[in-house]
């Protein structure tokens, strides 16, 4: 009986090591898209912050100018996205971030390490066992059951896992395909174009009456010093410099979101695949585009 | 510059545009005077109006993404459902694995009670 116990458990060990212990190709390419795929969604969010930013700078710019004819009117500052807008794109890029954290955990390995983790304790609990020649041949032949029985729920607890993962993942990345693409797409179009919509020209408009409103203060401030003339003037070449690196950041964030997309579309469509070439090529332009897009973002933040 | 009588927003938004772009050149080549006031608050109101456009154009998006939001929840909640199956999967073979190791600390116990060495 026992041997027989034995043979079937051993068995169950040998299938699942030839299955392979570590992560599945799917739950492999799944794991690295997720890291990236949550790093582009937070850069996103940020696009629309540098827009508020220099949208904010123009109205107080506008409403300065204004002063000594309209007087004092706070209430003329607002914000340039609605705030039923600006909830729907923070409700969605939270989404994107959470359902890229949550792939990441369900195709990362911390299930199967928490399988290995408990097995490792019982294995040093054998070893203290087997150490203590206690109840000799008692003891040998429990250790070497116990032993057994342990590789065995190891083994049997990542291949169960394994299992259910490359069953039901496939199904969800399909469904998730076009909410993606369509997501994405749209965040696109809310970024446009400079000269015809969205927030890349109403960053360039923004800028664009900031300098004006900079030229009218120097221009009508007849008693600057030198030095305070100077320093008025210096400020307009920052700003241009501020409008071009602005709009680099929302085209870069742009070219991340059609990558996140088209990544995510490979990923769903290889999902039954072993080896998937085109998935890693994209894989990797987006995670470039994601290094590059990090780099403005830090220009952005330390201005 | 002339708009169609029946111009989409994108059309007024490139011909508004186009003003714009020619009318700030043109305020920064004026000498500082009563012209170029009027020329500042006439550029101050086109850009409320292409800002108005730019706003329209972004909540024209909200309904489309609100739809798309609303497609994602399904396998979303699919994928928490997964996550949780899994974890309950480990922590099942981690109990398992938890009696064995009680099994093997109690073989221990016995062995040390009797003094069997």
């Amino acid at each position: 009986m026992a041997k027989t116990l034995r043979l079937h458990v051993a068995a169950l060990v040998l299938l699942s090591f030839l299955s392979g212990c570590s992560l599945s190709p799917l739950a492999k390419r799944t794991a690295d898209f997720s890291s990236a795929a949550a790093a582009t969604s937070i850069d996103t969010a940020s696009a629309y912050q540098i827009v508020e930013r220099a949208h904010y700078d123009t109205e107080v710019a506008t409403l300065v100018a204004n002063y000594d004819t309209d007087g004092f009117h706070p209430e003329k500052i607002k914000p340039f996205l609605k705030p039923e807008d600006q909830e729907t794109r923070t409700r969605i890029l939270n989404g994107l971030t959470q359902y890229a954290e949550t792939l990441a955990e369900v195709s990362g390995d911390q299930p199967l390490a928490d399988v290995d983790k408990q097995a490792a304790v019982l294995g040093n609990s054998l070893k203290d066992l087997s150490k203590s020649g206690a109840l000799a041949p008692l003891a040998k032949s429990a250790d070497t059951e116990l032993n057994i029985a342990a590789a065995a729920l190891d083994a049997l607890g990542r291949a169960l896992i394994e299992h259910r993962r490359d069953r039901k993942l496939p199904d969800i990345l399909k469904q998730m395909k076009d909410p993606i693409q369509q997501i994405c797409d749209l965040l696109w179009k809310d970024i446009g174009d400079p000269e015809k919509s969205g927030l890349r020209n109403q960053l360039k408009n923004d800028y664009a009456t900031l300098i004006r409103k900079q030229t009218d203060f120097i221009t009508d401030s007849k008693n600057l010093t030198a030095g305070e003339r100077r320093a008025a003037i210096a400020e307009l070449p920052k700003m241009l410099a501020a409008q071009a690196d602005g709009d680099r950041t929302l085209a870069a964030t742009q070219d991340a979101l059609k990558q996140l997309a088209l990544t995510h579309a490979a990923l769903a469509d290889t999902a039954a695949a072993k080896d998937a070439p085109g998935f890693k090529a994209l894989l990797s332009a987006l995670v470039e585009d994601g290094i590059q897009l990090h780099g403005f973002y830090e220009k952005q933040a330390a201005r | 510059m002339t708009i169609p009588e029946e111009a989409t927003p994108q059309q007024v938004h490139d011909a508004l545009q186009s003003l714009k772009n020619d009318l700030e050149n043109f305020f920064q080549q004026l000498p500082p005077g009563p012209d170029r006031k009027l020329l500042d608050q006439i550029l101050d109101s086109l850009d409320d109006t292409l800002t108005s456009l730019n706003q329209d154009g972004i909540s024209a998006n909200t309904v489309a993404l609100n739809a798309a939001e609303d497609s994602m929840a399904n396998p979303l909640q699919q994928l928490d459902n997964l996550q949780t199956e899994l974890k309950a999967i480990a922590g099942n073979f981690a109990k398992a694995a938890d009696i064995l190791d009680k099994t093997a600390n109690a073989l221990s116990a016995v062995s040390s009670y009797f003094g069997i060495k």
